[in-house]
């Protein structure tokens, strides 16, 4: 097990005019689960081939344990790696394929290859499949023996490049547990990269979020979740996404007042709050934020004690544990979680708001200027009113 | 529109696939049956009209081929000696040419590629002539290997572009999983893709023994009586008295029964080589 660090790691491609990768520094603890997440082209792909040795950085360090290893060939930096198509060997049956690297690297008798190879199979369940072929195996079982192939080495570091993509929704969910327990179990340094938001907030100790090469946030799942660096990493982690609308900050008649560029759609007074002390100076031009969880809906602006705005019901989704309603703020769709029983027909017209505490703003650079504040979680998404009619979501 | 004003008669849909294989194998099938038939058949009945079907057969022209005076035995061994000599050639370098075009990370690899294939594209009587004079300085004429040369450089232009495609098949990932699992690169090469090109080697070697099997114009320039290889010396036959029909025929029988056997064994591999990567796994 060993700790691996990027230093400030640049990739190109074709004379430097494609930056796959632009200056990214890391360091993953020894034994940590770090997932790389970004949309697809973000370089996560690239930077994890880079510490396999796939490919070498344009500039910068890459260090396994306490070795540089930037000149060192895949087969000498001791880690394993899942591919996204498992590249079994499909000429080999999944004995082979699990001691395949075991018979290259070391120089264990054939009777503790098949062993280990054994004992691998058992953690994994796949005991009883080893004298098959890829071809005859279900993508599932597939799955498991390039698991299996990679931890039967006992490498240093784990290697994950989209591992579970090609497994259906429900596979996908039991093998993310799989390979959470696994890794907890030996411990490994891991490197997972994925495309779904899902699977880093819920696989990761860490979750490192990038976009078009380079860095933007890495943290604990909840805290990337709760304090996105920035208007990127707001909108790409959670699901359903943040809520946004641009807008600028107003100071009328003595009052802070964020207001959507369409002024009808949303004008959120902050001086509600008197500790609205938003570090942005008036007349600037920000992005407003709200999580799917933290809008509050009613039917009637009566519901609330506080400001509300009207909008009209776009579409309902019931997802049967609770409902996702859209509806239109300003030219933005937005989406909010609600509660099963609140079901308003398409069209009408209900009320939304939200807690001072649940609101982000970003900067017109995207930056983050304020994130939802969890320190009076009471206060969260509370139901303020005595209106029977109407149901708030949580 | 329903399906069925569409569609032909079911008769027709059934069964007229079977009468267009049928008609084109009666078509590809019958001068070899001819062939076959004339060579077990004595000289006089071979030219009757209607042909027999029914006649007492003879094995007189092979045995005058491999015990007569003048036996083909030699010929057939140069054939054969040609023939591999090519395939192991043609193969070899083909699998090394088309692996590293597979994964060579090359710019304008694509017109290296065409420029490889377009030296196949000329005929071979340009060549010759040249071939000739190189040969002659080196002393390469009349010898099997000049000839397994000459063949060779005929044949490895497709090998190259032939094992290429199979190769291409092979995802890297694999090899980036062995070399991963500790194999250096050319044990990613020999453990991992070469065993699944295998097929695809069968079927280049296949091509390329038949090419060479079958060549006419190289052997008749190039080599003389010692190394002359069966297409010759079944030319031969035609003299200036007047032709061994035959002999001819059952030369003609003996030159591709080689082929029938051997591509009955290989068809497994042929027709997974040809077909490798149709579908997406």
């Amino acid at each position: 097990m060993a700790k691996i660090a990027l230093n400030h790691i640049t990739k190109t491609f074709n004379n430097d005019s494609i930056v796959a990768v632009d200056d990214i520094s890391l360091e993953i603890e020894d034994g940590e689960f770090l997932v790389l997440v970004g949309p697809s082209g973000c370089g996560k792909s690239t930077t994890l081939r880079m510490v396999a040795g796939l490919e070498k950085p344009t500039d910068g360090d890459i260090s396994i344990g306490s070795v540089r290893v930037n000149n060192l060939e895949p087969r000498e930096r001791d880690i394993a790696m899942v591919f996204q198509n498992y590249a079994l060997y499909p000429h080999m049956n999944v004995r082979k394929n699990i001691g395949f690297g075991l018979q290259l690297s070391t120089d264990f008798s054939d009777t503790e290859i098949e062993e280990r190879v054994t004992d691998a199979a058992e953690l994994l369940e796949i005991g009883d499949l080893l004298d098959k072929k890829p071809k005859s195996l279900s993508g599932g079982q597939q799955q498991r023996v390039a698991l299996g192939r990679a931890i039967v080495r006992e490498p240093e570091a784990f290697l994950f490049d989209e591992p579970l993509s090609n497994l259906d929704a429900k596979l996908r969910k039991q093998m993310r547990t799989e390979i959470s327990r696994i890794q907890e179990q030996l411990g490994v340094t891991s490197i997972y990269v994925t495309h779904d938001q899902e699977e880093a907030m819920t696989m990761g100790d860490r979750i490192a979020v990038m976009n078009d090469g380079e860095l933007q946030q890495v943290g604990e799942p909840n805290a990337v979740y709760n304090h996105p660096a920035n208007l990127f990493v707001a909108g790409f982690i959670g699901s359903p996404a943040m809520n946004t609308v641009e807008g600028e900050v107003v100071r009328r008649d003595g009052r802070m007042i964020l207001e959507s560029s369409d002024p009808d759609a949303l004008a959120y007074d902050l001086s509600a709050d008197p500790e609205a002390d938003l570090s942005i100076d008036p007349g600037e031009r920000v992005t407003i934020g709200v999580r799917p969880e933290d809008v509050v809906l009613r039917a009637s602006p009566s519901a609330f004690d506080t400001q509300s705005h009207s909008t009209t019901v776009d579409v309902v989704e019931p997802l049967g544990s609770d409902n996702l309603l859209y509806f239109d703020v300003g030219s933005q769709t937005w989406t909010a979680r609600v509660s099963p029983g609140f079901e308003p027909d398409s069209g009408s017209e209900v009320y939304f708001s939200f807690p001072r505490e649940a609101l982000y703003v970003f900067d017109e650079q995207g930056q983050t200027v304020e994130s939802r504040d969890l320190s009076h979680p009471a206060e969260m998404g509370q139901v303020t009113g005595d209106d029977g009619d109407s149901v708030v979501n949580r | 529109m329903s399906k069925s004003t569409l569609a032909l008669p079911k008769s027709v849909r059934r069964y007229g696939p079977i009468a267009a294989l049928g008609l084109i194998s009666v078509w590809t099938l019958l001068p070899l049956v001819w062939m076959f038939i004339s060579s077990l058949k004595i000289r006089r009945s071979m030219f009757e009209f209607p042909p027999t079907i029914i006649f007492d057969p003879t094995l007189q022209y092979y045995q005058e081929m491999f015990l007569g005076s003048n036996p083909v035995t030699p010929f057939l061994i140069n054939s054969i000696i040609v023939a591999l000599g090519t395939a192991v050639l043609s193969v070899g370098f083909g699998t090394l040419g088309g692996y590293g075009l597979s994964r060579l990370d090359l710019r304008g690899k694509k017109h290296l590629a065409f420029w490889i294939i377009s030296t196949r594209m000329a005929p071979i009587v340009v060549v010759v002539i040249p071939l000739f004079y190189i040969y002659n300085a080196l002393n390469l004429l009349n010898t099997h290997i000049g000839l397994i040369i000459a063949h060779t450089t005929f044949n490895l232009p497709f090998a190259i572009w032939l094992m290429q495609s199979f190769f291409d098949e092979v995802p890297e990932a694999l090899e980036e999983a062995a070399m991963i699992d500790g194999a250096t690169r050319w044990q990613a090469f020999r453990k991992v893709s070469l065993p699944l090109v295998l097929p695809g080697m069968g079927a280049t070697a296949i091509i390329a023994i038949v090419f060479s099997w079958n060549d006419f114009i190289f052997a008749l320039i190039f080599t003389s009586n010692a190394t002359q290889t069966m297409p010759v010396a079944a030319s031969q036959l035609i003299t200036q008295t007047g032709t061994l029909w035959g002999r001819v025929m059952a030369t003609g029988v003996v030159i591709l029964l080689p082929m029938v056997t051997f591509g009955i064994i290989v068809k497994r591999y042929l027709v997974s080589g040809l077909t490798m990567g149709a579908v997406k796994q």
